[in-house]
């Protein structure tokens, strides 16, 4: 616990004057409504070098495809949330408990299920909810991100203020992520390399 | 091995440094500009973007004027949610704690992702002296970390370097072929490398963008994902922040997250913005540290002018605008901010005496104010920050006697039409460049060609006859 005076002398540098007038909170911006619309959702994952996948000819088909896609037959995990929607999919294994996530170092494609998607900013919500493994989204080479299709939300402020209250309601949320595209960097010359320390791919797939 | 702390800064010996090479100035001018030239299109398409401005400088404000309150109901939730939190005063407290934690843990190999207030504080430095092998991850500042160099930008920080040189040095620190500078290449070598690090670090020392008063979480955010590698796979995380870095809620976040990254590169958010509330459960005995630092921004604080500073997010649109840092590039700041808010923050982060240089390295041109996200006014402050040099006495003699003159030629018409004809006799050689002590003046600047009477000589012979002429055309064309 910090020590309450030293609290105490850390404030003390940081207060304003008795007798300030001191600006009152804005609050909260809502800001204009945008369309909760897979066609926007589309564009933006492009700008940020995703790629969106229809579940044709059926789910389980289209995933197998991305799975097959793989040139060497690398290791295929799915999240604990994911795997019940892999019925009919071969080639894939469950991430189990661990308490050493290096574990998945050797991981090709991760499988998991965002809890929801932002269409302007084509960013996809993971927690600790439902992605516990977290390590398995970052260690994987590819990823695939399955979204409810009833998930998405139109713009970026509803879709923070509903994780902002989660997070203030007492969730125990330990983590939450908006991944928006895979892994990139331009620290080189300004060339956008796709691919930095995170995944190399991400392909979103609405379920 | 490491850059040490900060030097003083001595902007006119060090831009001249970057200067010297002129290619190599037009080539990172262009760079620069094309990163602001993607922060315009990116804003553009935001239909709300100065309302966000206007609310995000709206709950900076907010924040500064109310740092006592939040700092102890972020205090209250971290804790409650399992963070070890420690308060550093003074940049030495922060380089003594997390040494601490680190020896105390045995850990000898730590990797960090980008935070410029460990940098400003030294700390890499610090750990190395005493044993700890850090790794910078972000792959911009690994760059510059393998070439003991401080960052040049805060977004980019191995901007200054050209592909060649960056080649070389994978040559000769991660093995890559001679010759090999194709970025794509590049960067896959230092993943290789990085990631290695990432899975033998014991421990993983990241920077804070946002903490989150009512819920003790804390954001950071990267393209790279070295944040998230850096924090998932480590036993100990260790977050070190600025104590201006509080906001009240998560849905303040969301007002800075759509600003952050469009004003910084253009994109619509950071690949990987992640809240973090404490250790991991799924991992015992996962420590998760979080050290908040005053490292003199106190002084700034009391700083009734340059207060509003403080609510810099750190995206770096100022520099990008910036015709003075294009041209002299980051380095020439001595500073570890640099561009128009790196020359607000210093006087009062380390004194006027060090810094009188940095406010005077800007045309006030007004662009950074005009791109900050959080609205500061960078030129008006940098204005300011000249006056209370000059008040200071920290105005070389020949600026203060040059303004001298200008005030009595300005004061009197007869010495001011005197001055326009002595000028305009030796304009011309002043066009070839001044002699003497302030020949750098012209060394960079072209002046136009000087006209060949005066304002009021030509007053006098045609133009109060302009009025009459127009007339007289208008009538011509009837």
């Amino acid at each position: 616990m910090v020590d309450g005076a030293a609290l105490a002398a850390f404030s003390m540098r940081f207060q304003r004057p008795v007798g300030s007038v001191l600006k009152a909170h804005p609050g909260v911006y809502v800001g204009p409504e945008l369309p909760a619309s897979w066609e926007v959702f589309a564009t933006s994952l492009k700008s940020v070098g995703g790629i969106l996948m229809n579940a044709q000819p059926s789910q389980a088909q289209a995933i197998q495809a991305i799975i097959d896609m793989g040139r060497a037959p690398g290791r295929v995990v799915a999240s604990a949330s994911a795997a019940p929607l892999l019925t009919g999919v071969s080639g894939w294994e469950t991430a189990r408990a661990t308490t050493t996530p290096q574990e998945w170092e050797d991981v090709d494609l991760a499988i998991i299920r965002a809890e929801s998607a932002c269409a302007e900013n084509a960013a996809l919500l993971v927690t600790s909810s439902s992605l516990p493994e977290r390590a398995l989204a970052f260690l994987a080479q590819r990823i695939l991100v399955l979204v409810p299709r009833n998930r998405l939300i139109g713009g970026f402020m509803a879709a923070q203020a509903e994780l902002a209250q989660r997070l203030a309601g007492g969730e125990a949320l330990h983590h939450a992520t908006w991944m928006s595209g895979p892994s990139k960097t331009a620290d080189i010359e300004q060339t956008l390399v796709i691919g930095a320390h995170g995944v190399c791919a991400l392909a979103v797939m609405p379920i | 091995m490491s850059v040490s702390a900060p030097r003083t800064p001595q902007f006119h010996i060090d831009s001249e440094k970057f200067l010297a090479d002129k290619e190599r100035v037009g080539w990172h001018d262009g760079a620069l500009w094309h990163l602001r030239y993607k922060r315009d299109l990116a804003s553009q398409l935001v239909p709300d973007w100065e309302k966000l401005r206007d609310q995000a400088a709206a709950i900076k404000a907010h924040v500064i004027d109310h740092i006592p309150e939040l700092l102890s109901q972020f205090i209250k939730n971290a804790e409650a949610a399992g963070w070890i939190v420690h308060l550093a005063p003074e940049a030495d407290d922060l380089k003594r704690i997390v040494l601490d934690v680190l020896k105390k843990n045995g850990v000898t190999k730590a990797v960090k992702s980008k935070s410029m207030l460990t940098e400003e504080c030294g700390l890499n430095h610090h750990l190395e002296a005493n044993g700890i092998e850090v790794v910078d991850t972000d792959l911009g500042e690994r760059i510059v970390q393998l070439r003991h160099e401080p960052p040049s930008h805060i977004v980019v920080p191995a901007i200054h370097l050209k592909r060649g040189e960056i080649g070389e040095l994978f040559h000769e620190h991660l093995g890559t072929a001679k010759g090999e500078d194709d970025p794509l290449r590049l960067t896959r070598a230092a993943r290789a490398d990085l990631r290695k690090r990432f899975i033998g670090a014991q421990a993983g020392l990241t920077g804070v963008n946002w903490a989150i008063a009512d819920s003790g979480a804390i954001m950071v955010c990267t393209n790279e994902g070295n944040a998230d590698l850096g924090t998932a796979l480590q036993p100990i995380h260790i977050a070190c922040m600025g104590v201006e870095k509080l906001i009240p809620t998560a849905a303040d976040a969301g007002v800075f997250l759509r600003l952050l990254a469009r004003s910084a590169t253009g994109q619509p958010i950071t690949t990987y913005s992640t809240h973090i509330r404490g250790p991991d459960p799924t991992r015992p005995g996962h420590q998760a540290h979080l050290v908040i630092v005053d490292a003199g921004r106190h002084r700034l604080f009391a700083d009734d002018e340059h207060r509003r500073a403080l609510s810099c997010i750190r995206c770096g649109a100022c520099l990008n605008t910036c015709p003075v840092y294009r041209r002299a590039s980051g380095h020439a700041y001595g500073t570890t901010v640099p561009g128009p808010i790196g020359a607000v923050l210093a006087p009062a982060m380390i004194g006027t005496a060090k810094a009188k240089e940095l406010p005077f390295a800007s045309t006030l041109c007004g662009s950074c104010t005009n791109v900050c996200p959080v609205k500061i006014d960078l030129h008006d402050q940098l204005l300011s920050w000249r006056r209370r040099l000059a008040r200071e006495g920290h105005v070389p003699f020949s600026k203060r006697f040059a303004m001298k003159i200008g005030a009595q030629a300005l004061s009197y018409p007869w010495l001011f039409a005197l001055g326009g004809k002595i000028a305009r006799t030796f304009w011309g050689l002043a066009r070839k460049g001044i002699p003497g002590p302030h020949a750098g003046w012209t060394k960079h600047r072209d002046l136009p060609p000087a006209p060949k009477q005066s304002f009021r000589g030509w007053w006098k012979s045609d133009g109060q006859n302009l009025g009459n002429t127009t007339n007289k055309k208008d009538q011509d064309h009837g």
